[in-house]
């Protein structure tokens, strides 16, 4: 019984995720991979899931609160996942600007956590030129300038 | 030995001379010092390993599974934020910059003068301790070679504003500049604890290390400790395994500044409402410049140069990076244009500052019988940090930003301009408007050696409790001023080195 009912909220949260990630990373022409690239709502399943039970309840219960009761932020009725695209984004952007301390948290947390699943794709990754040192040794690693030190030796020592 | 899920998963029962519940910079050190006098010693830990074949650069999978709450830990208060914290073998030392910096001598004054601590900070045997900790994290400067273009932007943007600056020291040994701490040492070059104190006496059967082992409760019997006692958790289910029972005459708490607190209070210690009732920690926030040039700031030590503020005491300056998922996330807006502006990421290079504040709280037990951390942070705090913020801004500016960002309400988005940066010195500014995080936490089981400001004693055993010690971030006074961790380590080994009677 209770492994149904949070198999249902997961699938909740996880409309409500994908009718967030949709607004927020849609396609572009811009060469930024748009949420369908970056896979956002199966990895954030894997993300819900490898989280320890308090966190991923709190999540699961932000993203299914947003996707029930989010459309009441916007004059229309229904789930959030049924708005418009455009029109969740300016559910969001709202949040995010309003004066009411909980929406904006509400609003800021909804983007971090997106972003969060965004920004960790390969394909944005790749998008953003990241490349790590260690996988090409040498690369990229301007020394600082020489004088550098000169200017106050043992400061933070 | 290291004992791993398989071991320990359906429970058991031991004993020994000492049991170290946490296995972080703190209760490394005393571990190490305990098998070293030739005490039996175990130490509990709730995380597991973390092997280098566990590794992802995925920050939100490697945080869900190796740090305290997945890494949503938040402290709440009038300025809500993110307080992180490593659950694995080594604690924080395991995911954190290994900047390595020695107690300041006026912070050591404060702590004397409001606390009594002189016995304990006052000698050589600090000093000594000091000594021993940088030998064993193999403590040095970050080599020039690793800066990378970001550590060097910050070194030009505080020389620009004369903030006398340099290489940081670090707990790391042939860094390869891979701006990866946050996610765990892929190389294995950071010295983290789990390297330089646990692994040889585990090696060699020294110090046995139970992980995935959550402490509940010390047990106590007459006001007498007789070890320790909670459950196992597998570390990828999340299941809870069997129970566990150390006995143990002496319990040395270092489960950190958030955990230690809710043992002592899951036992029935309060110590008159002093444990948990004085956390305090490092307000720190970000400025983000974006250059013309290319910086690359994926590019270089994590944290490899800084400064300590000549002109606001107790604020110091760092350069940072972490993985794009953590620190894009506060990154300008939401929809296509924030995705034009992503490519403007491989531009920017990021200062964070981290300042001594009065904050205080309160850590409680929470519904689920973990931490709950509050924390009130003065507005006078806040507008000196903006004072400092404003330092870097204009660094950032003079060595050519076309923009920099601090990410806060109620304040240009951007600034362009010195002149617009002058918006950081409104005295209207409140703590709510800023993004702060809160990654250095401490006090929340104060030593001193006044039983009415803290519930620990300057041998760092519990006040009304026979054989249960804390040696961990709990027992500072107040905040450092600078990165904790080799503070908390020579700390340690000075309580832990006299506790099992070895030459200090
Ligand atoms: C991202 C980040 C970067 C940082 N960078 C730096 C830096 O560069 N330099 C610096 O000096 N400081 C830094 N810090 C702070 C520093 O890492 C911590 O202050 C330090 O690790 C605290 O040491 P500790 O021993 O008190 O606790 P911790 O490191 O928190 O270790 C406590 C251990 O106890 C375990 N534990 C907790 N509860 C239980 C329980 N109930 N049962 C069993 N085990 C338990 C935990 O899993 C953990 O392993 C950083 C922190 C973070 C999060
Ligand atoms: S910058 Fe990279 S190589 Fe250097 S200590 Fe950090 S994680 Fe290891």
């Amino acid at each position: 019984m209770k492994a149904r009912l949070e198999d249902s909220l997961l699938d909740v949260a996880l409309a409500g995720f994908g009718a967030v990630s949709e607004a927020l990373y849609p396609e572009s022409d811009c060469g930024a991979p748009s949420h369908r690239d970056a896979d956002m709502v199966a990895r954030a399943r894997s993300w819900f899931l490898t989280l320890p039970p308090e966190s991923r309840r709190l999540l699961l219960a932000l993203f299914a609160s947003m996707e029930l009761l989010g459309a009441g932020f916007a004059p229309a009725l229904g789930r959030f996942s049924r708005l418009s695209a455009a029109r969740r984004l300016r559910v969001v952007e709202r949040l995010r600007a309003s004066p009411i301390a909980p929406l904006k948290f509400l609003g800021d947390a909804l983007k971090q956590s997106t972003s969060m699943i965004y920004l960790s794709h390969p394909a944005v990754l790749a998008h953003l030129g990241v490349y790590k040192s260690c996988d090409h040794p040498g690369a990229g690693l301007v020394p600082v300038r020489a004088d550098a030190l000169r200017s106050a030796p043992g400061a933070t020592s | 030995m290291i004992a791993g899920l398989e071991d320990v998963r359906s429970g058991y029962d031991v004993d020994c001379d000492v049991v170290v519940v946490g296995s972080g910079p703190g209760g490394a050190v005393a571990a190490a010092n305990f098998a070293e006098a030739g005490l039996r010693t175990i130490v509990v830990e709730a995380g597991p390993v973390v092997r280098p074949e566990d590794m992802t650069r995925a920050a939100p999978l490697f945080l869900a599974r190796y740090y305290w709450e997945g890494g949503l830990r938040m402290v709440a208060g009038d300025a809500p934020g993110p307080a992180m914290g490593g659950r694995c073998v080594g604690g924080s030392s395991v995911v954190n910059s290994a900047i390595m910096l020695k107690l300041p001598q006026w912070v050591r004054e404060i702590w004397s003068r409001e606390d009594g601590l002189g016995p304990l900070l006052d000698g050589a045997e600090l000093d000594r301790a000091f000594e021993r900790v940088f030998r064993a994290c193999r403590v040095a400067p970050t080599p020039l070679a690793v800066m990378g273009r970001r550590n060097e932007i910050v070194q030009r943007a505080l020389s620009h504003q004369r903030v006398p600056n340099g290489p940081l020291p670090r707990a790391v040994h042939g860094c390869e500049g891979c701006a990866d701490c946050i996610t765990g040492c892929h190389e294995g070059r950071k010295q983290s604890v789990d390297r330089s104190h646990l692994r040889e006496p585990a090696e060699r059967g020294a110090i046995d290390v139970m992980t995935c082992s959550h402490v509940d409760r010390v047990d106590l019997r007459g006001g007498r400790a007789v070890g320790v006692s909670g459950h196992v958790v597998d570390p990828v289910t999340w299941r809870r395994g069997g129970r566990f029972r150390v006995r143990a005459k002496r319990v040395v708490l270092a489960a950190g500044a958030a955990h230690t607190p809710v043992i002592l209070l899951r036992s029935g210690i309060s110590g008159r409402g002093l444990v948990g009732g004085t956390l305090t920690a490092h307000i720190s926030v970000g400025a983000f410049a974006i250059m013309d040039e290319v910086v690359d700031p994926w590019v270089g030590a994590t944290q490899g140069w800084g400064a300590i503020s000549p002109d606001i005491r107790g604020l110091k300056y760092e350069a940072l990076w972490a993985a794009p998922s953590l620190i894009g996330v506060n990154w300008g807006g939401v929809g296509e244009p924030w995705l034009r502006e992503l490519g403007d990421m491989k531009h920017a290079a990021v200062v964070a500052l981290v300042y001594r504040a009065n904050a205080w709280g309160r850590v409680r037990v929470g519904l689920g019988g973990g931490p709950r951390l509050s924390l009130r942070v003065p507005t006078a705090d806040v507008h000196t940090l903006m004072r400092g913020l404003k330092v870097a801004v204009d660094g950032f500016l003079g060595v050519g930003a076309r923009y920099v960002s601090a990410g806060m309400t109620g304040v240009p988005e951007r600034f362009g301009t010195p002149r617009e940066a002058e918006a950081l010195l409104d005295r209207r500014i409140r703590p709510r408007q800023v993004k702060m995080t809160f990654n250095h936490l401490f006090g929340s089981c104060r030593i001193s050696a006044d039983p009415r400001r803290g519930p620990v004693g300057l041998d760092g055993g519990v006040r009304g409790v026979d054989g249960v010690y804390v040696m961990d971030g709990a027992l500072f006074p107040s905040g450092s001023a600078v990165n904790p961790q080799a503070t908390i380590m020579a700390l340690s080994d000075v309580l832990s080195r006299r506790l099992a009677g070895l030459a200090a």
